[in-house]
């Protein structure tokens, strides 16, 4: 008899299961360790916090003496938003234009928003007229006038209807 | 034959030993198939992959990733940087090269059934190459922070966020915050010049070594 088959008769229970418990905890622990290292990575690249700032809320865009004359309008840099006085009085709407996100600018001649990406027109309602952006309108803002200072409400949460980097847009501050 | 030459192989050899060492590789004939140009395009997208490490690497010595220095930096290779016209240019038109040999390559495979046992895991590394491919030029596009790179990096990321579920949280983290900014270039030029270049050696040397492995498969 030789020595393999003596250690066999030695020991009933067959070690093989052992050793498939054996490798079920090591493979186990290799993947928890492998998991760990990946999400480690994803947290450590994910922004923090402190570093998500942004812009939402009322903001103070523009003052009501610079708005004298009516059909006057008003872009903000580092806000994308546009302040348009007409016949019916001060209104305000989101620059980023709902397609894919270039900024509008105001035609005084034709009265139309205008996309210089993909040439949608929006009218002065920001109703879309032409081009890809169909169906979604410019973004309507809420204003508030108090005494002088005109304000105008960026979105802080979800805009139902519209894509989602768009809300992301408008609170990044272009 | 005698001359410097010899000599300098000898003194090589007798140190290094490197015949013996390399001839599995220097001593395998070039398949029969060898003519045809077909079995050329993969070799090509290396040859471009090659141009594109150096000229980049050259290319890196004056960019400067940041929003005031980016333009500036890329106009001044261009303009004042001797032969930065040249490097840049290499690299940039290589770069539109490789997607086209790379997707010429893979329909060669594909028409010839290479793909097929036991080669699959070379298609499978291939399919990773391909989307490393995409993934420099995505992140290359962005660094001249000219309008062209800059909206078409607002339409990826504005693309990664209709993904459900983490879409939101993907365009964020791509971007390095709520918009394109400092943040998101640092991002891209750290991954166009170090994390994907380290992924794509390592992809290049599983491709390679399968394909050493197992010969060009035969044509049909
Ligand atoms: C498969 C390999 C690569 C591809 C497809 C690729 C693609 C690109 C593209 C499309 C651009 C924009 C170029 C332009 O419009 O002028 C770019 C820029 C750049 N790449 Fe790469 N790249 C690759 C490898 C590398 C490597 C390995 C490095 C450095 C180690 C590098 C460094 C740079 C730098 C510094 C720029 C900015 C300069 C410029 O835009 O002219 N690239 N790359
Ligand atoms: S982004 Fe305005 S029309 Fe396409």
């Amino acid at each position: 008899m030789d020595e393999k088959n003596a250690i066999e008769m030695k020991n009933p229970t067959p070690s093989v299961s052992r050793r498939k418990l054996l490798r079920f905890i090591m493979a186990f622990l290799g993947l928890f360790g492998l998991g760990a290292i990946l999400s480690s990575i994803i947290v450590f690249l994910t922004p923090p916090r402190s570093a998500l700032k942004k812009v939402g809320g009322w903001q103070v865009v523009g003052n009501l003496s610079e708005f004298k004359e009516s059909s006057l309008v008003k872009t903000y840099f580092g806000l994308p938003v546009i302040l348009i006085k007409n016949g019916k009085g001060l209104l305000s709407f989101s620059t980023i234009c709902p397609h894919l996100g270039c900024i509008v600018i105001w035609d005084e001649k034709k009265k139309w928003f205008i996309c210089p990406c993909h040439d949608a027109a929006f009218d002065a309602g920001g109703k879309v007229l032409k081009g890809p952006a169909k169906p979604y309108n410019l973004l309507p803002m809420e204003i508030k006038v108090e005494g002088e200072m005109i304000a105008v409400k960026l979105p802080e949460d979800k805009l139902p209807g519209y894509p989602s980097w768009f809300r992301i847009t408008m609170i990044s501050g272009v | 034959m005698a001359g410097w030459t010899s000599n300098l192989s000898q003194w090589v050899e007798e140190r290094w030993n490197l015949r013996n060492w390399l001839s599995p590789i220097l001593d395998t004939e070039v398949t029969e198939y060898k003519e045809k140009m077909r079995f050329c395009w993969g070799g090509m997208t290396f040859a471009l992959i090659v141009v594109e490490l150096i000229t980049g690497i050259f290319l890196a010595y004056y960019y400067q990733p940041s929003v005031k220095g980016a333009f500036q930096s890329i106009a001044f290779i261009t303009d004042q940087v001797y032969l930065g016209w040249l490097v840049r240019g290499i690299h940039h038109y290589a770069s539109y090269l490789i997607i086209v040999t790379v997707v010429v390559h893979m329909m060669i495979v594909f028409f010839r059934g290479a793909y097929k046992p036991p080669r699959e895991m070379t298609w499978v590394s291939g399919v990773f190459l391909l989307l490393l491919c995409f993934a420099f030029s995505f992140t290359g596009y962005l660094l001249t922070w000219d309008q062209r790179g800059y909206w078409a990096t607002r339409i990826g990321t504005g693309m990664a966020s209709e993904l459900p579920i983490i879409g939101e949280y993907l365009m964020i983290f791509l971007q390095g915050g709520y918009g394109v900014k400092q943040p998101t270039i640092i991002r891209f030029f750290i991954s166009h010049v170090i994390v994907l270049p380290l992924f794509l050696i390592g992809f290049l040397l599983a491709h390679f070594i399968m394909i050493r492995r197992q010969g060009i498969k035969k044509p049909f």
